[in-house]
Formats: structure tokens, C-alpha cells, sequence
């Protein structure tokens, strides 16, 4: 009977006497520390969510899923998942055009700058975290931003009921 | 709450100050000070106040010295508890003069105080160390030299007893002997611990000897089942009545009270009383209906009505005297050879008849053909109608008669017989030691050297005992019939095969199942108290405990966990405990679980009407009723009341039993704590969430520790020694919540990171309920909202339709972001 170094040969990449290359992988530690990439995220989530705000869909607001919700933030942030564009300008333009398209008017000077400053934080990650990391990072932004902009809108409504039933808490 | 860390774990602040001050109490009293002296008074105050600095303390090196603010907030806290000031300064230098400084300010902090006196440093520095034992397991290190000297300088000495493994009940038996053997010989326990206690007295420590200690262990136990267990005797030994019609018959035979209690609860039982009939019987196709069939020509010509009365007639007469016989040939066995006879004879003299030939010896697998023919005779010669009532109350007074005759043929040998395996339980004692150290040493080498005599000695699952006794479910918890290490490898596991137990195990089992019948198939809970003092402390507080926990236990809200949530999120766990259980404390338990189910309904209805009928039949006119109990049980039977108020009624009748010592406690939970998501439960690791919630909450209410037992009968190994305020259950499903919690790296809930553990899960367990059926992750809805992103479940909810603005907010205290 083969002992169990001969019997697990094969597996190791070895066939008959010569040896075949093994596959290495080359893995890079992530350059972002666990804390500092939490608050990158929760920073940008809440720019991001800042920015929605300046967002009024064309018609008024007439549904509220996700889709909806997320607006132009939703299609950047599909965007920078596959890679879209390679300068921040890129990304910044590509959701200009969007908030533009689909909303009552076009974001003003200090929204634009928010959603700048969001993008750059976002490449900046992106460099410094692994592919693998890449898309989970950004579905957590995602929902993220979802989280607080339904929120932002739930506190909305209560501001709106109050005001109607002069000052009844729902 | 403040932690105390230490090289062997950590208590709280307010148990080390609690134990300290009472094992100093203790000392002054073996001592003969004079109480309320001076020097007895600055000795307590200053075990109240010695680690006050300690509250800064976040690991590290531990502060002693006090700041002015400190200093000035003790000094308003004694004075307004009525002490003096010349006892305050005073107790301000003991508290600061009690150890050596660890760093400089310690030190400048301590030379500004006066010197307190040798004596009363003394006792203050004993009360202090003895306090910080934590490891019991380990004891014998524990103390230091200096302990046992400064000790010696007022004439006490130190001792102990350990136990190896704690079993629950049994265990804590073994406990009470003990201590009593020690305070006859006028030792006080001064700390409880789950595997010992710690005993300080004058003299030398006594030597326990076995006999003694046997003696004094029946007498604890012969008083536990008469104290905690008379009334649920019957539930106990009655089994099923195709399995093992008595689980545990010398619980019934133990005395003529027994088994009367035992006749009274099975006559009471459905499967006597009133037997199910099935329809293939009806028609005659199966069972007793065919055989009946078969004797009575017109069978299909008799009304259903009668035909189910003549059934159950001969059913329930059957299964009276299953039980019956059983008890016979348990009696039998145990030597009463004339059992038989003196059943006959009393059988005799009731009835002026012989009793049919083969009555006693009828089983529930003797062929129904034998089995009505027998049937036939005795109620031809009793002359009984077909009805089951009467004749059961004919054989009532046979039954009861023979019984008695039969018990007290044999009531020592069933005493004998629960009292037997108490012997193997004196084995699981390591300190004191009952025999010679050296032979058992000899003993054991002999043992080896001789080598196996036979291969294949079966050994208990639990303890690894020899064992003798086959598991049942109903009585050991359910997976005896499954798959364990210790069967042989490859072998088939079949009704045969089943796992064994150890007489000392099958007692545990029999213990628990004399206070609630059912306790295998919920939760078993310890808990370890963290002020373990002595009785004085224990009587004020662990005791209080007790009490609150029965009465919340007895109401059934005991393990509804999504209700224990509600109270912590809306902040009604802050207020005292006594405040809280006051309005808790309620009732007692049923017996009948259903009776005290249509008894919570009642009062519910009652409470809905305004105890007016009329008006309740008002609003459902469909029902007719004379009073409200009718009324409840019509309303049960045609499905018109409401499932909520059918949850509320149920979980008051339902109740949850604790048996307490000073040592630990056992708290008998009746159900799993796992919810149902339609007709599946729901899984493994969500249920642990659910479990350490409920176990997180008790240690917090309750200033103890929890552990749960891990499989119904699981021992608690003598090591494990309380590090926080629950042991976190190891599964690696359990990790990204555990992460998410930030006890990735702890075994025990931290004491200072309890308050917001509980809030977390309090709201997990608030958004799975949001959620529902329609919008949860199904049976694993608990762990899956524990692990996504919180934006994800509303995402979920929204899509469903609940996203409401209380579950955004719930979502929010789980999550730290």
C-alpha cells in the first residue's frame, strides 16, 4: 500500500516523474485597515443619501421601491461595480446625465461636489481592496444609502403628519 | 455593571462587595465579636466601599486609590445609611489599608490614612481574598498560605467538599448532605460555588464518613420528593400504554400517599377515562371493534353511539388493568412472590367472586381475541352496563384496596430501590476523600493490571457509568434511539439499540420527571448565583430570587421570548426587580394543563365582556352557553375565537419550574425555545439566538450566570467556572452574529456589555416577529436577518409591504453602524 505522502502526490501537481508548475495566487492583503473602510463606507453611504435628497423624479415622487428610491445613485453605483468609466469625472457626468434625465431639474454646484467627493472616496477604496471585496463593498453601500433614505423619508412623513394633526405622534 | 477582573475571570463590583462583606460577617460572628461594636461596623462598611475605585477600572491595573468626588460620594452614601463619622473615616482607612498598593498613587493614597487595628485589617483582608475565589475546580491553589495563617491567628480553620462532575438535582442533594454533616460539626459554608462550598469553623475540619453521609443523603432525598414532588408523582411513574406503562414504578409504590396519588392522577388520564375509538374499530374491521364483531351477532345493526360506548368500555377497562398488572409484576419482582394471590383475595372479598383467570395477567399486547374474552367474563360477573364510568367507579374501590395491600407489602423495597444509586452518586465526591487515597490507587492498579475481563460492557451516554438501564425518550430525552460515540461503529440503530444510561443518570431523569413530567422534551438552565455567600446573603437575595422566579415561571411568560423583548425595548427591565415581579407574580400552576388553559380563557373572555354573558353571546351569536366555561370551550370547538387570545391563554397555563439551593439552580423550562414558522421549526442556530437571549436575560435579571445543558441530561463539568453572565453557545453558524455582537472573541457575555447584548437581540427578535410569515427568511428568518445588511431586510419588508417607520427604528438598534 502507497503511504499516504505517495498516495497525495497527484494532488500536489505531480505527474509521472516530472513536476508540473503549481498554481500560486498571488494574494494582496488588503491596503485598508477593517475600522477605516467602515467609516469610508458609512461616510459615503450618508453623502450619497445627502445628495438623493436633491433629487425629485419627474412627475413627483409616484413609487417607492428600490429602484425608485435609489435613483441616479442606483445606476452609479452599478456603474462603478462593473467598471465603467476609469477618471471620477466619468462617473460624476454619467450621473449628472441621469439626475438630469429623470428628475425635475439637475443637481445644484454643492450637491455635484457631495457626489464628487463620494466617487473619488470610492475609487480610492477601490484600489486599495481587492477585486473579490469590490462588489460586496458596493452592495453594501447600496443598501446602505436604501436604509437611510427610506429613513430620511419615513421621518418625512411623521414631520408632514404631525404638522396636519397638529402635533399627534402616529 | 461594573466588572472585577482577576487572573481567573471576573465578577461584578456589587457581588465581590456583597461576598466580601458577608464572609467577613461570618468570621466576626465564629469569632464572638460583639455585633454592632464599633470595630464590627467599620469591618462591614469597609467591604461595602473597598473596591469603590475599581469603577473606573477598564482592565489593565486595577485603581485602589479614591479621588475627592469618590470620596465625598461615600461619605453621603454611609451617612445616609445611618452610620457615624468617627465609623466612616475609619472604615475609609481599613478599605484603603486592606492590600498591598500597585503603584505610587496607591501608595501616597494609603499613607495619608491612619493605621486601622491587626484585628480588623485581618478579617477585612480574609473577607476580601476568600470573596475573589472564582475557579472552585481549582481550589486547593486558590488559597493562599497567608489565608490559612491569618486565619489560624483567630483559632478557624478552612475546608471544603467538590464534587467532579454537577448533574443537576442530584447533585445538589449530595450538596445539602454535606453541608449538613458540616455544620454539625460547626463549620459554616461561607461560599457556594456549582462543585463545592467552602466551609470556615473552629477546630479541625470533621472526617465525613460514607455511612453517614448515605444516611443523611436518603433523608435529603426521601424530604425532596415529599417536599417538591408529592403531587406530580402520578404524572412521574404513569407511561404510555403501548411503551412502558410505568416508567418508574417505586416512585408509586414508595407509600400508601404514593399510590394513592398515582390512581387518582391515571384515573384521571384520557387513555382510562375515555380511550380514543377510531372508525375502522366502529365498523368492526380492527382491534377490539372486530373482536366485539365477532361476539355480538347484530354489531352492524347497533346505533354508532352504542357501538363506540361498548369500545371504550372495554378499552378503558383494558388499560385500567394494564397499569395495573404492571405495578403487580414490579412487585412481584421485587419479591412479594403472593402478590397475586392477595390481589385475588381482596378481589374476593369485594366482589364475592373469583376474579377471571388471566385478569392479572393481562398486558397491552395480549391478543385483543384472549384479551375481550377476559373482558367479557369480568364484566359479566360484575354485571356492568356499557358504560365506562360506571364501571370504572365499581373497580375503583378494588383498585385502590389492592393496591394498598401490595404497596405495603413492599414500600421498603421501593424506597430501596429509589435509594439504591445514591451510592454510585457518593463516587462523583473528590474532596473529602471517603476512602483511603492509597486504596483506591491500589484499587485502581489492580483493575489495570488484571485487564478486561469481557468486552463490551455497556456504559452510559452521560457519565460513562456502567449501564443497566435502556433510555426511553418520554423520560430521557429524545435522541435515545439515535446515533451516539458510544455504540460500536457501523452498528444499526433500531428499537433495540438504544442509548443506555447508569442508575445514577435514570434518577436524575426520574428526580426531574417527578417535578415536570414533560422536562425532556423543553430546556434544562443553570443558573450560578454571582453573590454566593453566605446563608445570610443567599437568604436576602438569591432567595428573593427564588421566589421572583417562580412566580414569573408559574405564569408561563417564562420563555416567550418576543414578549421578554418588548419589556426590554420599551424599557421596562429598568425598574427593580421586586417592582417588576410584583406585578408578575400571579398564580400557581395547573395540573391540567387544558383545565387551566379554559381557566385563562375564561378570565379572558370575562375581562372582554365585562363578566357579562349575554353580551359576549351577543357578539357571537352562534353560541349557546349557561356560564362562561361552557361558553369557552363551544367557542374552542367551533374556531371562533381569535389566535391571539388563544396564545395568551395558553401561555399563562403553561409554566416553567426552578429548583434552587444556594450552590445553583436548575430551572426545568416545559418547552423548546424555538419558534415555529408554519409546520417546521425553525433551525438549529436561529433557535441558539433565541436561546441566548433568553439565557442572557435570566443571568441579567437574576445576577447569576447562566449555562444551558446541552442535551437533557448533560453534566456540567467541575471546570467550567462562571466568566461573565452567559457561555456563549459554539456553532459555526453562529459566527457573523457573533461578530456583529462583537463577541467573537469572548466565551461569556462580558458583565459590562449586557445591557447592550440584550437591547440587540431584543430587537432581532422584535424584527423576525415584524416580519412574519410573509416576509421572513423562513425557518431560518432569525439567523439571516441577524447576518444581511439591515437595508437588505427592509428591503425585503418594503417589497412586502411592512416597511414601516417601527421597523426601520428596530433595525437601527441592531445594527452598529
Amino acid at each position: 500500500m502507497a503511504s499516504t505522502r505517495e498516495a497525495a502526490r497527484p494532488l500536489l501537481g505531480c505527474v509521472g516523474e516530472k513536476m508540473s508548475h503549481i498554481v500560486r495566487m498571488n494574494r494582496k492583503p488588503p491596503q485598508i485597515e477593517k475600522a477605516e473602510l467602515k467609516n469610508v463606507i458609512n461616510k459615503v453611504s450618508k453623502d450619497l443619501a445627502i445628495y438623493l435628497e436633491s433629487f425629485i423624479p419627474k412627475g413627483g415622487a409616484t413609487s417607492y421601491t428600490k429602484h425608485a428610491i435609489m435613483g441616479p445613485v442606483g445606476k452609479l453605483l452599478s456603474a462603478l461595480e462593473s467598471d465603467k468609466f476609469s477618471t471620477a469625472d466619468g462617473y460624476v457626468g454619467y450621473t449628472v446625465n441621469i439626475h438630469e434625465n429623470t428628475g425635475e431639474m439637475g443637481p445644484k454646484k454643492e450637491y455635484i461636489d457631495l457626489l464628487r467627493g463620494s466617487v473619488e472616496q470610492l475609487l480610492d477604496i477601490k484600489n486599495k481592496v481587492g477585486l473579490s471585496r469590490w462588489p460586496k463593498i458596493i452592495r453594501e453601500i447600496d443598501y446602505s444609502i436604501y436604509f437611510l433614505k427610506m429613513k430620511i423619508i419615513q421621518e418625512k412623513a411623521k414631520a408632514k403628519r404631525l404638522r396636519e394633526k397638529g402635533g399627534e405622534t402616529p | 455593571m461594573t466588572g472585577k477582573w482577576g487572573r481567573t475571570g471576573y465578577q461584578s463590583l456589587l457581588a465581590h462587595s456583597l461576598n466580601a462583606l458577608s464572609v467577613s460577617l461570618a468570621i466576626m460572628k465564629l469569632i464572638n465579636w460583639q455585633q454592632d461594636s464599633d470595630k464590627w461596623n467599620v469591618v462591614i462598611t469597609s467591604r461595602l466601599i473597598h473596591d469603590y475605585a475599581k469603577k473606573r477600572w477598564q482592565k489593565g491595573k486595577p485603581p485602589k486609590a479614591l479621588t475627592d468626588d469618590e470620596i465625598k460620594r461615600i461619605k453621603e452614601m454611609l451617612l445616609e445609611m445611618g452610620f457615624s463619622k468617627k465609623i466612616i473615616e475609619k472604615s475609609l482607612d481599613l478599605a484603603l489599608k486592606d492590600e498591598t498598593p500597585g503603584n505610587v498613587d496607591d501608595a501616597l493614597a494609603m499613607i495619608k490614612r491612619a493605621a486601622p487595628t491587626p484585628d480588623e485589617q485581618d478579617v477585612a483582608i480574609l473577607g476580601d481574598r476568600l470573596a475573589s475565589i472564582k475557579d472552585f475546580s481549582n481550589i486547593e491553589h486558590q488559597i493562599y498560605g497567608d489565608t490559612k495563617h491569618l486565619l489560624n491567628r483567630f483559632g478557624l480553620s478552612l475546608t471544603y467538599h467538590r464534587v467532579g462532575i454537577v448533574r443537576g438535582i442530584t447533585t445538589l442533594l449530595l450538596h445539602k448532605a454535606l453541608i449538613q454533616i458540616h455544620q454539625e460539626h460547626e463549620f459554616i459554608p461561607v461560599l457556594y460555588f456549582p462543585s463545592g462550598v467552602l466551609y470556615i469553623g473552629k477546630d479541625t475540619a470533621p472526617k465525613v464518613n460514607k455511612e453517614r453521609l448515605l444516611k443523611t443523603l436518603k433523608e435529603e432525598l426521601k424530604g425532596f420528593i415529599e417536599l417538591q414532588a408529592s403531587s406530580s408523582i402520578g404524572q412521574a411513574a404513569m407511561g404510555a400504554v403501548n411503551q412502558t406503562p410505568l416508567k418508574a414504578p417505586e416512585y408509586a409504590l414508595m407509600s400508601l400517599d404514593a399510590i394513592q396519588k398515582f390512581w387518582h392522577y391515571a384515573l384521571g388520564q384520557n387513555v382510562i377515562k375515555s380511550p380514543a375509538v377510531h372508525s375502522v374499530e366502529l365498523k368492526g374491521k380492527e382491534g377490539i371493534g372486530r373482536e366485539l364483531s365477532k361476539i355480538i351477532n347484530i354489531w352492524n345493526t347497533i346505533e354508532e353511539g352504542e357501538r363506540e360506548a361498548l369500545i371504550k368500555l372495554y378499552k378503558g377497562i383494558h388499560h385500567l388493568f394494564v397499569y395495573f398488572n404492571a405495578l403487580l409484576k414490579a412487585v412481584i419482582e421485587w419479591g412479594a412472590k403472593d402478590a397475586e394471590e392477595t390481589v385475588s383475595k381482596v378481589f374476593l372479598n369485594i366482589f364475592g367472586k373469583l376474579a377471571p383467570q388471566g385478569l392479572f395477567s393481562l398486558k397491552f399486547t395480549t391478543k385483543k381475541a384472549e384479551a375481550v374474552a377476559i373482558l367479557t367474563k369480568l364484566l359479566n360477573s360484575l354485571d356492568v352496563k356499557n358504560n365506562l364510568e360506571n364501571a370504572l367507579s365499581l373497580l375503583e374501590p378494588f383498585i385502590m384496596e389492592a393496591s394498598n395491600q401490595i404497596t405495603q407489602k413492599c414500600s421498603q423495597e421501593a424506597l430501596k430501590k429509589i435509594s439504591e444509586p445514591l451510592c454510585m452518586l457518593l463516587n462523583d465526591l473528590v474532596y473529602p476523600s471517603l476512602e483511603n487515597p492509597k486504596d483506591v490507587a491500589q484499587k485502581s492498579y489492580n483493575k489495570y493490571n488484571s485487564g478486561k475481563r469481557k468486552a463490551g460492557t455497556p456504559v452510559c451516554v452521560i457519565d460513562g457509568n456502567p449501564a443497566e438501564i435502556t433510555g426511553i425518550a418520554q423520560l430521557h430525552g429524545q435522541g435515545v434511539q439515535s446515533f451516539n460515540n458510544l455504540l460500536a461503529g457501523g452498528s444499526q440503530i433500531t428499537t433495540t439499540n438504544k442509548s443506555m444510561f447508569c442508575r445514577l443518570c435514570n434518577m436524575e431523569a426520574q428526580l426531574r420527571a417527578l417535578i415536570m413530567s414533560r422536562w425532556a422534551n423543553g430546556e434544562i438552565l443553570f443558573l450560578v448565583p454571582q453573590v454566593n455567600s453566605t446563608s445570610t446573603v443567599f437568604d436576602e437575595i438569591w432567595q428573593k430570587m427564588c421566589t421572583a422566579l417562580e412566580g414569573i415561571a408559574n405564569i408561563g411568560k417564562i420563555s416567550d421570548c418576543t414578549w421578554w423583548a418588548e419589556q426590554i425595548l420599551e424599557n421596562k427591565l429598568n425598574v427593580s426587580a421586586s417592582t417588576l415581579f410584583v406585578s408578575f407574580l400571579a398564580e400557581r400552576p395547573k395540573a391540567n394543563k387544558y383545565e387551566a388553559f379554559i381557566d385563562e380563557l375564561v378570565k379572558i373572555l370575562k375581562e372582554e365582556s365585562k363578566g357579562d354573558l349575554t353580551l359576549l353571546m351577543f357578539n357571537y351569536p352562534r353560541i349557546k352557553a349557561s356560564n362562561f366555561r361552557e361558553f369557552a370551550k363551544k367557542a374552542l370547538e367551533q374556531g371562533v375565537i381569535s389566535k391571539e387570545k388563544i396564545r395568551e391563554a395558553s401561555l399563562k397555563a403553561s409554566a416553567a419550574i426552578t429548583i434552587v439551593t444556594a450552590n445553583y439552580g436548575v430551572m426545568l423550562i416545559p418547552s423548546r425555545i424555538r419558534s415555529k414558522h408554519g409546520d417546521a421549526e425553525e433551525s438549529e442556530t436561529s433557535a441558539l439566538i433565541r436561546k441566548m437571549f433568553f439565557g442572557t436575560l435570566m443571568a441579567r435579571l437574576f445576577l447569576a450566570s447562566t449555562i444551558y445543558a446541552d442535551t437533557p441530561l448533560s453534566v456540567l463539568p467541575a471546570e467550567i467556572y462562571p466568566q461573565g453572565y452567559f457561555r456563549i453557545p459554539k456553532k459555526l453558524g453562529l459566527r457573523p452574529v457573533l461578530e456583529n455582537l462583537n463577541l467573537l472573541n469572548d466565551s461569556w457575555i462580558p458583565l459590562e456589555k449586557v445591557d447592550e447584548i440584550l437591547e440587540k437581540l431584543a430587537a432581532l427578535l422584535k424584527v423576525e416577529e415584524f416580519l412574519g410569515q410573509n416576509a421572513g427568511y423562513g425557518k431560518d428568518s432569525l439567523l439571516e436577518i441577524a447576518t444581511r445588511h439591515r437595508g437588505m431586510v427592509l428591503a425585503r419588508a418594503a417589497q412586502a409591504g411592512k416597511a414601516w417607520p417601527q421597523l426601520v427604528r428596530l433595525l437601527d438598534r441592531y445594527w452598529d453602524v
